[in-house]
């Protein structure tokens, strides 16, 4: 793609783009947080 | 975008309460077990509880607060997201390549597992860049995914890294992994600088860098305010990622066991 294949003007809507990347960020780093807490021995969880 | 009340009319902002609930639940927990002092949570869930408060007020700000971008209208949300975790994959990248090239000159183990536990955030800090910039160029270019200078500097970025930890776990020697993986990743890392610049080399659809006099005064605060959010967290990540490896190296260390003894 060229950036004068890109549209010019205003973008309207797309607020569920907006939600679905904000759901994402929390969804990636709390399903992180929980990995690392499987993955840490026993005498580490503190 | 969603009627919430603003965050300059509440008592306490959404960051301030979380923060104050997560420190109530922890001193509970170690009262409830008998233990108040001495098994308070590590120095480094001080990182986490303060990047936790800051990331929902900066997607509290995000989402309701700021204002409405001139061309992208709506969409332009998602720019508090997907900025901020792009400057904290370089800059959680920059320091794996630190730390392997400590190691390299030092020998240290301690370089050897942070530059595992940074690769590994660092991958998950790209994956939420990639992720972001999809959701981001589909309203406004009008695609998913093209292949951009940009983008696909990007991609090739996160999977030299990949192949940096896949390289890792393929080695069985404990100072050939160290010296392998370290030498990857100052390899990857080369790929960080490609990707950097490729929006001034190469003519790509996506915009290039912005600074704090190009953006508005409201927008740039969100913008650093989350950004701060995403540091204090890699940090605590990697603190907590670093445990493991570093528990997981101790095991390889130690010495095998007796063979049990039958009377």
């Amino acid at each position: 793609m060229n950036p004068s294949d890109v549209g010019s003007g205003i973008v309207s809507g797309g607020e569920s783009y907006v939600w679905a990347s904000y759901a994402f960020s929390w969804f990636l780093i709390l399903g992180y947080t929980l990995s690392l807490w499987l993955r840490t021995p026993p005498g580490e969880k503190k | 975008m969603i009627s919430l009340p603003h965050l300059a009319s509440l008592p306490v902002t959404p960051g301030q309460l979380t923060g104050l609930l997560a420190i109530l639940t922890i001193v509970l927990m170690n009262i409830s077990r008998g233990r108040v002092w001495y098994h308070l949570p590590s120095w480094e869930h001080a990182f986490g509880l303060v990047g936790l408060s800051l990331l929902v007020d900066g997607q509290y700000l995000g989402l309701v607060d700021a204002p409405r971008e001139a061309m992208m209208g709506e969409t332009g949300r998602i720019m508090y997201v997907h900025v901020p975790s792009a400057w904290l994959t370089m800059v959680v990248f920059l320091f794996t390549c630190i730390f392997a090239v400590a190691f390299l000159l030092t020998g240290k183990r301690v370089f050897d597992l942070l530059v595992e536990s940074t690769t590994e955030v660092g991958i998950v800090l790209s994956i939420l860049l990639q992720a972001t910039g999809m959701l981001f160029a589909k309203p406004t270019w009008g695609v998913y995914w093209d292949w951009d200078p940009r983008l696909v500097s990007t991609t090739v970025m996160m999977l030299s890294f990949m192949g940096v930890l896949s390289l890792r776990a393929a080695l069985d020697d404990a100072d050939r992994r160290a010296t392998w993986t370290s030498v990857g990743a100052i390899l990857a890392t080369t790929s960080m600088g490609v990707t950097y610049m490729s929006v001034r080399w190469w003519r790509s659809i996506h915009q290039m860098q912005s600074s704090p006099d190009t953006v508005a005064k409201p927008m740039v605060l969100i913008l650093r305010i989350n950004a701060f959010a995403f540091l204090f967290l890699s940090v605590w990540l990697i603190a907590r990622r670093w445990r493991i490896a570093d528990a997981q190296a101790r095991m390889d260390e130690a010495p095998p066991l007796p063979p049990e003894v039958t009377v």
